[in-house]
């Protein structure tokens, strides 16, 4: 066999090859995401109703983005809730998930202890976490340190509060991995530079490490974004599909709303896809503006 | 990192004492908080009451017993409650959380291969497919999911749940995508001229290449999915996993024991902490952006 014959056979093995590979996982895609996301839209428009045992659907127009807006002081404690928890993933739990990677990076004392601890509750089951952390609020916080009337997990000033705290112990192992392994590629030789050169642990954070990995902070930052209406901050976990509307989040929100006609009824899917389909509208475009944003204005590593 | 720059005898930074206090008290909350929990699973209740702090005072296994004997999570066949013990839901986690990993490993990574190292139109269609996909957050498709498994017959059955584990949009991709692009493509020429086919490369050369990465994302999807208990509990409800089984357990049933409580939390907490245990270099040190390390 000559070469060109031999090229142009082994380029045909790996056309069949290469489609064989991706079909699957194309047609995946176009069912499961958008074929999904095109009915999710048209489910916003629809009505589910049941007449005589029959499952009736109808157009009804805006009527489902109307009921999100009927109840204002609902949707308000959730756009609230929602925007406390991004607050803090944004202020608290990033700057200072930054701050332990890169105290781990340079090897600090006690840096290995100090990863197992952070990274250890991405590993537990929020159930489980969850568990171990009601049993320390009730039974240490409520019974022996401060005491309260109603506990503390139940009172609606001060069950925010805890559920942010849990919120921000569990933030700290879901971001570490992503900064230690971008961080691990800032060069080495280049910090060694500026250490020779005298600069200040600051000034070799602020010059070389942060715009080394700006890329990645910038995609945790895009990923609480898009958390904003997702995020369900353990209320689940704690509290079954009983949470109250002044602590609920729109993840969660839209997440029990699922179970309100009972977990096989579809009564209230049609909701759930305008609510989806609303945060969908209002935040993709933020993120992606918030995105191209801090690209443009960051840091650069030249 | 640079040993010599980093770890000889120097005095220590504003910055290194501070983080060095935060991260401690970090650390003593959350060692502080697994420990106390598993050590009061040891003790009967009448005795956790009494001094929730008195970790030492009593060592018993009868939570663990009760909790095996009444871990059980139900569901309706028609009218038939049917109920499954706590053996058949880790039965279940295994699978769900197994076969999806491993599914979803292959084909990410399969793919990947193919977007980098068989470079056409399609192969950049598909890499910005996955760039978008992340990048734009979607809300609330899971009603718009259900009923189009109902509709197709694929709700609460395991294939349901495998076909959408075919997929290659996650950020997986990415890191895949750089770890074989980063591959001398004469291995593969090589095999090619020794008779070798694409497929023969791709299971025998390149994949090997990229074993420790695969394992390491095997893992990561594995823990993720061992501890989702919300979508098993929406797509798959005939086959409550262990994670749905506990939900259901400290919801529905008002089990006012409270080591009880802890206990079957450690239980469905075990599988997963032992693989972190065995795998936690890998799991914390070898997963980056530009590649295989280590």
């Amino acid at each position: 066999m000559n070469k060109t014959s031999f090229l142009s056979k082994m380029k045909q093995k790996g056309t069949f090859f290469y489609w064989g590979i991706v079909i699957l996982p194309i047609l995946n895609y176009l069912v499961f995401f958008i074929g999904v996301n095109i009915n999710n839209v048209l489910m916003a428009f629809k009505e589910y109703s049941v007449v005589n045992y029959e499952k009736q659907i109808t157009w009804v127009g805006f009527a489902n983005f109307a009921k999100i807006f009927q109840d204002s002081e609902v949707l308000g404690y959730l756009v609230k809730n929602s925007l406390i928890y991004f607050a803090a993933t944004l202020f608290i739990v990033i700057p200072l998930t930054l701050l332990f990677a890169y105290y781990i990076v340079k090897k600090y004392t006690a840096h290995t202890f100090f990863k197992v601890t952070i990274f250890m509750p991405s590993i537990v089951c929020s159930m489980v976490l969850v568990i171990f952390y009601r049993t320390f609020v009730n039974e240490i916080l409520d019974k022996i340190i401060i005491q309260p009337e109603i506990s503390l997990i139940r009172k609606d000033e001060t069950a925010l509060p805890i559920m942010l705290m849990l919120h921000i112990i569990g933030g700290f192992s879901a971001n570490i991995l992503l900064f230690l392994n971008s961080m691990s590629q800032t060069s080495v030789s280049v910090m060694e530079a500026a250490c020779i050169d005298g600069a200040s642990e600051f000034r070799t954070f602020r010059s070389i490490v942060l715009p080394s990995i700006w890329g990645t902070i910038v995609e945790m930052i895009v990923i609480a974004m898009a958390g904003l209406a997702t995020n369900q901050a353990n209320l689940q976990a704690m509290y079954g599909n009983e949470a109250s509307n002044t602590m609920r989040t729109v993840g969660y929100h839209i997440f029990v709303s699922i179970f309100d006609g009972g977990a096989e009824s579809e009564i209230k899917y049609a909701y759930c896809s305008a609510f989806g389909l609303l945060a969908t509208v209002v935040i993709a475009p933020v993120t992606i503006f918030a995105r191209y944003l801090m690209n443009k204005l960051g840091p650069s590593d030249r | 990192m640079n040993k010599s720059l980093f770890n000889k005898k120097r005095k220590h930074t504003a910055y290194e004492i501070v983080i060095f206090v935060v991260l401690a008290v970090y650390s003593l909350i959350i060692a502080g908080l697994f420990i106390w929990a598993f050590l009061s699973s040891f003790r009967t209740h009448n005795n956790f009451r009494a001094n929730p702090l008195g970790v030492f005072t009593e060592f018993d296994f009868g939570n663990y017993k009760y909790v095996f004997d009444s871990l059980k999570s139900s569901y309706y066949k028609g009218k038939a409650k049917v109920t499954v013990g706590l053996l058949t839901m880790f039965g279940n986690s295994v699978l769900y959380a197994g076969g999806g990993a491993l599914i979803q490993t292959f084909f990410t990574a399969a793919v990947a291969y193919c977007c980098a190292r068989y470079k056409s139109v399609i192969s950049t269609i598909l890499r910005n497919v996955v760039i978008v996909t992340i990048i734009i957050p979607v809300v609330g498709t899971m009603p718009s999911l259900l009923e189009l498994l109902k509709n197709v017959n694929l709700h609460n059955t395991w294939i349901g749940i495998f076909v959408q584990r075919v997929t290659f949009c996650n950020a997986y991709f990415l890191i895949f995508y750089a770890a074989f692009e980063a591959i001398s493509w004469e291995y593969a020429e090589s095999a090619f001229i020794d008779g070798a086919s694409h497929f023969l490369v791709f299971m025998k050369i390149m994949l090997p290449l990229v074993a420790s990465l695969s394992l390491t994302v095997f893992i990561l999807l594995f823990v993720q999915f061992w501890n989702d208990y919300q979508t098993p509990w929406l797509l798959l409800p005939d086959y409550p996993t262990a994670a749905r089984g506990l939900y259901h357990y400290l919801n529905d049933m008002q089990i006012n024991n409270v080591p009880a409580q802890i206990a079957s939390g450690v239980i469905i907490f075990i599988p997963v902490f032992t693989i972190f245990v065995v795998f936690r270099n890998r799991i914390m040190g070898n997963l980056t952006e530009g590649g295989i390390k280590g």
